[in-house]
């Protein structure tokens, strides 16, 4: 080792050794743990006792019924003294759009938890809940999560909408789903004893199916997921609870069923969706939007499918790429991703929604990637889910097979993971999760774009003319109108008045470059409209001419949707 | 927050009048009129009620739980014929084609904009026959504040050739040499020099240089469905079904199980210019126009309606976000549209006195009726002089296009155009304002309202008489040996539509039959216990379902039948040698 080299790790050894931070502790009026799950009707009281405990921090509302006529209820935490809600840039966050994608909700909990008992603690939360609003919609399908949490199922069942769906087109509705019939509250699979099947149980671990080698006896074959043929048609389970998906019913890019699967009747014809379009249709404020769902490690954009591929300007996704990857390192095994590139091909998602046709910078987190529970790459192998199993969880996922006496398959064995088996955060990581992703879109947050006048110069011309200079800095990286608002023409373009309007003989935008001259409007001098608001982290300039006197006072105001309106008063010199 | 400010903006703008709602709608006293004269066939269904509260009215007649074809009207303001075309032609069919609702139904929805249809605004606002959702066309913070107006006080909204824009703008038009009336680019490189630009009439209420260019709201129902929806058209609304009546149709039709065909009265035409076939839109999955096999339907059907009418040429309706559209590409059943706005050559032959005297007033004479229509041309010839004269001069520049046509009516109705006149504006100096009015583009003569609507009779009845008709017959019992039979059940399709179409196969919206044997499982060696019959091709297709069961001689089994077509039943039969053959 050459001495720079020992040099430098002496170095980053004292520099690294004590990089571990406690955080201090902060106390809340609220007791709630987040080593557990909660279901749908706890969530809410969770909710209620928070608000009990900050009302002035917290308001809560529902904005609409489930099809069960369960409420959606969004909590609105701001600084309510402060300033008015829409005139504050906003941030969305939801979860469970899928019933079985459950852990989100309990992120938006503690989301709602830390900003209350943080405020007037930290100083972050405190200017960020002044200025800001944090809208929290713990669950956009409430009904799925309590099927999940009340019927037996497995990690990917109860996903969808409970509207009924005639998936089997034999005129009844949802009348063969599958049947917990070992009675342990999951759906697990069925394993039937063939001499002609390709599996054998695995020697070493025979809680393992494995592909049967020439001439191994006692084979198996896959039986399906656990249930019987409840409506005597000789399929097994082939037409269960529901089959909307909730996430494919939004209008931006909606497609009919038969080109996405999922995709209910027509673009927000389910109610869910449609209240939640509604409310945040009536927030022009929300200039950021995060979605969780589970599972995979994943912090994802839009689009959904590969012909919208371009569709986002560079100028966003310079935006998206920095959120992403600062995403990346707050979040160990989250991956940064494109939907249709990197998943799958998604038509009328809800994020495309408020990403394509609202123009919010929007993300969506695919919450728990398993290399969390080693902590290390490359884990997942067989060894460890074994490990996982037995040493980790101490067998709380696991059914162990068991013979079960099937009414037309005859003896089959029943087991597996159960329905916390995958895809859920372990409890025991759970608030770390939480604590994760909260911090996550709290940079999101803090992205949103937030004004500031910088120059403000009036120079004497003669003549009782004068040449006033403002400025006005965007010092956050998510622009006052992303590119994508600005070319599809969505939402209000921003404005820049002035007062009195017949002061102002002639105004308009100074070129980066020259400060010398400015390019004029010709109509409406004391009205800028500005289609393309303020970039990422950037600042505009305008120039005025007006007439006026000294003394004279100019009022100026810069109007934006997703920023909180400035202005100040000048007056002549 | 800038909902506000754009607000007071609004209101400092100046305060155009509200548009006045016409307490009766014009189309009420139709629908009256049908529901009286129709010796209690028909009964009324309110099927929602539209943002301006008027019911959205649906008429039915025809048997009971029978296949049923759908006509709707009236999704654009401005079309204003559709709504009594559409109760003329179910009077009409109810005359001549009893037969046909004997064993089959019609719903007809007269006026799905009932609030467009009802209201009158003043003239200093175009009516661009919508709903009125406010809309900034101009992206200037202030919605629906430059509306084009009657500037020149002639009581419509024209055109301007503005001779003299603001700076910047530069000049682009001539009057046509050929029909001055008309006014074109000028072609600089056969140095002819631009002398105006042409804008709607209108004045620069909002002082920002441009003018009439944020007219009064306005989503066009006929491009807020959801099939091949232009997201952010200017006119298909913020999303899909954002509107009261669309969607109310749409959950409307959903619904339904008895809806088999749809016939929309509307801007445009898929009678006789069916859309292509074959062709997928962007998903790869979709039909931007027709299914292969739902094309060759609708060139049957328009072989036929040809047959009736005599049309030769119609304008295609757009498939983007329309009704027409969406019936068929996502509601999956055979759906056309019939223009009911003025298209001159169909309604100069509608209107030529017939070889034989006298309006069709039975199915026979209809018939005869349509032949003078086949033999247009010769009308053409000996009787439409004046056409001629003004359609040669359009054939000219390449003819028979929809504005050469129209100015040949104009000229031969003596209304609709509007000469250019110089006109002195108050902030552009000299224009000359005139042109085609939009009204008479969208609105066939009077005269010609009774014969379109036997005519759409006549569709209708064509659609009527193509309906599938999907029935199941008695089973049939086999013995195969002692205590083994085979059981079997036919479905049958009387009607020349499929039961499913091509789409509706793809979308599987549309229910089976669904067969289930009553019997436990050990008892049927073969065929699964539940079967279904999906699509049965028209013209007397038949599909079956089949059991081999076992059972004692004379022993009754149940079946249950299950679909959305026939309803529910049990159907018992006897398993005996004798049974059913």
């Amino acid at each position: 080792m050459s001495a720079r080299k020992l040099f430098s790790l002496v170095v980053s050894s004292v520099l690294f050794a004590s990089t571990g931070h406690a955080q201090q502790p902060l106390p809340s009026k609220v007791d709630i743990a987040f080593n557990r799950y909660y279901p749908y009707d706890e969530v809410l009281d969770i909710l209620k006792r928070i608000q009990a405990a900050y009302p002035d921090l917290v308001k809560l509302e529902s904005i609409g019924q489930s099809l069960e006529g369960r409420d959606l209820v969004v909590a609105t935490l701001t600084n309510q003294k402060i300033g008015n809600e829409l005139d504050k840039p906003a941030m969305w966050i939801d979860a469970n759009v899928h019933g079985n994608e459950i852990q989100g909700t309990e992120v938006v909990l503690y989301t709602a938890h830390f900003l209350t008992r943080a405020y007037g603690q930290i100083d972050e939360i405190t200017k960020l809940l002044d200025a800001k609003v944090i809208y929290l919609l713990p669950s956009q399908n409430p009904d799925g999560r309590t099927y999940w949490f009340e019927a037996p199922n497995n990690s990917s069942s109860s996903r969808a909408g409970v509207r009924p769906v005639d998936s089997d087109d034999d005129g009844l509705f949802d009348e063969d789903p599958p049947n917990d019939l070992d009675g342990d509250g999951s759906i697990t699979m069925m394993w039937k004893a063939d001499p002609d099947g390709d599996f054998v149980r695995d020697e070493e671990d025979p809680r393992n199916f494995r592909r049967a080698r020439k001439g191994e006896t006692q084979r198996y074959r896959m039986a399906g997921m656990e249930g019987i043929d409840d409506d005597g048609d000789g399929q097994v389970n082939e037409d269960g609870k529901g089959g909307d998906d909730l996430n494919r019913n939004w209008p931006s890019d909606w497609q009919p069923n038969h080109v996405q699967f999922g995709a209910a009747l027509y673009p927000l014809s389910q109610p869910e969706p449609r209240a939640i379009a509604a409310f945040i249709l009536s927030r022009p404020n929300i200039a950021g939007v995060q979605s969780y769902h589970n599972a995979g490690g994943m912090i994802l954009r839009g689009p959904g499918a590969d012909y919208l591929d371009g569709t986002y300007p560079q100028a966003d996704v310079a935006v998206y790429d920095e959120l992403g990857k600062l995403g990346e390192r707050m979040l160990p095994y989250y991956r940064y991703m494109v939907i249709w590139k990197d998943l799958y091909t998604v038509h009328g998602g809800f994020v495309n929604w408020t990403a394509e046709q609202l123009g919010i910078l929007s993300f969506t987190n695919e919450l728990w990637n398993d290399s969390k529970m080693y902590q290390r790459d490359g884990a997942s192998q067989e060894s460890d889910e074994a490990l996982t199993r037995d040493r980790m969880l101490l067998g709380q996922a696991f059914k162990d097979y068991a013979e079960f006496e099937h009414p037309t398959l005859g003896k089959v064995l029943i087991g597996g993971d159960n329905k916390w088996g995958s895809r859920v955060t372990p409890a025991f990581l759970l608030e770390e999760e939480c604590h994760r992703n909260f911090a996550f879109t709290m940079a999101h947050a803090d992205a949103m774009p937030m004004l500031s006048w910088k120059r403000n110069e009036a120079k004497p011309l003669g003549n009782g003319l004068y040449a006033v200079t403002v400025q006005i800095e965007n010092e956050k990286s998510i622009p006052t109108r992303m590119r994508i608002a600005v070319d599809r023409k969505i939402g209000a373009p921003d404005l820049l008045t002035v007062e009195p309007a017949s002061a102002v003989v002639s105004g308009g935008t100074i070129s980066r470059f020259d400060d010398t001259s400015f390019d004029p409007v010709r109509y409406e001098p004391a009205r800028l409209v500005l289609e393309d608001g303020v970039g990422s982290k950037a600042k505009r300039s305008f120039r005025f001419l007006v007439r006026g006197k000294p003394g004279d006072e100019l009022k100026f105001r810069y109007l934006a949707e997703k920023a909180t309106d400035r202005e100040f008063a000048l007056r002549l010199p | 927050m800038l909902i506000l400010s754009f607000t007071s903006a609004l209101a400092a703008c100046a305060a155009l009048p509200l548009p006045v709602d016409d307490p009766v709608d014009p189309f009420a006293a139709s629908i009256e009129r049908v529901l009286a004269g129709s010796d209690e066939q028909v009964s009324r269904i309110e099927i929602g009620k539209t943002a301006g509260g008027r019911p959205l009215t649906v008429l039915r007649a025809g048997a009971k739980d029978a296949p049923a074809l759908l006509v709707v009207a009236g999704l654009d303001g401005r079309v204003k014929a559709g709504p009594e075309i559409a109760c003329l032609a179910l009077e009409r069919l109810l005359g001549k084609h009893a037969d046909l609702l004997a064993d089959r139904a019609v719903y007809v929805l007269p006026c799905l904009n009932g609030d467009a249809a009802a209201r009158t605004i003043d003239a200093q606002q175009l009516d661009l026959g919508g709903t009125l959702r406010p809309r900034d066309d101009d992206r200037d913070g202030r919605n629906d504040e430059d509306s084009p107006s009657d500037v020149n006080g002639d009581g419509k909204i024209g055109w301007m050739r503005v001779m003299n824009p603001p700076v910047g703008t530069p000049l682009t038009d001539i009057a046509d040499p050929d029909d001055p009336r008309r006014s074109r680019a000028a072609d600089r490189a056969k140095g002819e020099v631009p002398r105006f630009v042409v804008w709607r009439e209108s004045l620069d209420r909002d002082g920002d240089g441009r003018y009439g260019e944020d007219a009064l709201g306005g989503v066009d129902l006929d491009r807020n469905f959801p099939h091949q929806y232009v997201e952010r058209d200017a006119r298909s609304g913020p999303f899909a079904l954002s509107e009261q009546e669309s969607r109310l149709l749409v959950d409307w039709m959903l619904s339904r199980t008895d809806i088999e065909a749809v016939l929309v009265l509307g801007n445009g035409d898929t009678l006789i210019e069916p859309w292509e076939a074959g062709k997928m839109d962007v998903t790869k999955r979709a039909p931007a126009g027709l299914e292969k096999a739902d094309h060759a339907l609708a060139l049957e059907i328009k072989k036929r309606v040809e047959a009736a009418t005599g049309w030769k040429k119609g304008r295609q309706a757009s498939v983007d976000g329309s009704l027409v559209g969406f019936a068929y590409g996502q509601y999956g059943v055979p759906a056309f549209s019939f223009d009911v706005t003025r298209n001159p050559e169909r309604d100069r032959a509608l209107l030529a006195p017939p070889p034989e005297a006298g309006a069709a007033k039975d199915g026979e004479e209809k018939k005869d009726a349509a032949k003078p229509e086949e033999g247009k041309d010769g009308e053409k010839k000996d009787g439409g002089g004046k056409v001629a004269k003004v359609a040669g001069k359009g054939d000219k520049k390449g003819g028979d296009d929809a504005e050469a046509q129209l100015l040949a009516a104009a000229e031969e109705e003596g209304q609709g155009f509007t000469p250019f006149q110089s006109f002195a504006h108050p902030t552009l100096g000299t224009v000359e304002i005139g042109g085609l009015d939009e009204s008479f583009a969208l609105t066939p003569p009077t005269a010609a309202v009774g014969p379109l609507a036997d005519q759409a009779a006549e569709v209708a009845a064509i659609l009527l008489a193509a309906l599938p008709k999907v029935s199941y017959g008695k089973p049939t019992v086999e013995k195969l040996s002692d205590g083994v039979y085979r059981v079997r059940i036919e479905v049958t399709n009387d009607g020349f539509f499929p039961s499913l179409t091509a789409i509706a196969e793809k979308l599987r919206r549309r229910g089976s039959l669904a067969f289930q044997l009553e019997l436990p499982r050990e008892r049927v060696p073969a065929g699964r216990l539940t079967q279904l019959v999906r699509s049965v091709k028209g013209g007397g297709g038949v599909e079956a379902v089949e059991w081999v069961v076992l059972g004692s001689e004379g022993e009754s089994i149940s079946i249950d039948v299950r679909s959305p077509r026939t309803g529910a039943a049990v159907v018992n039969v006897k398993l005996s040698a004798e049974a059913g053959r």
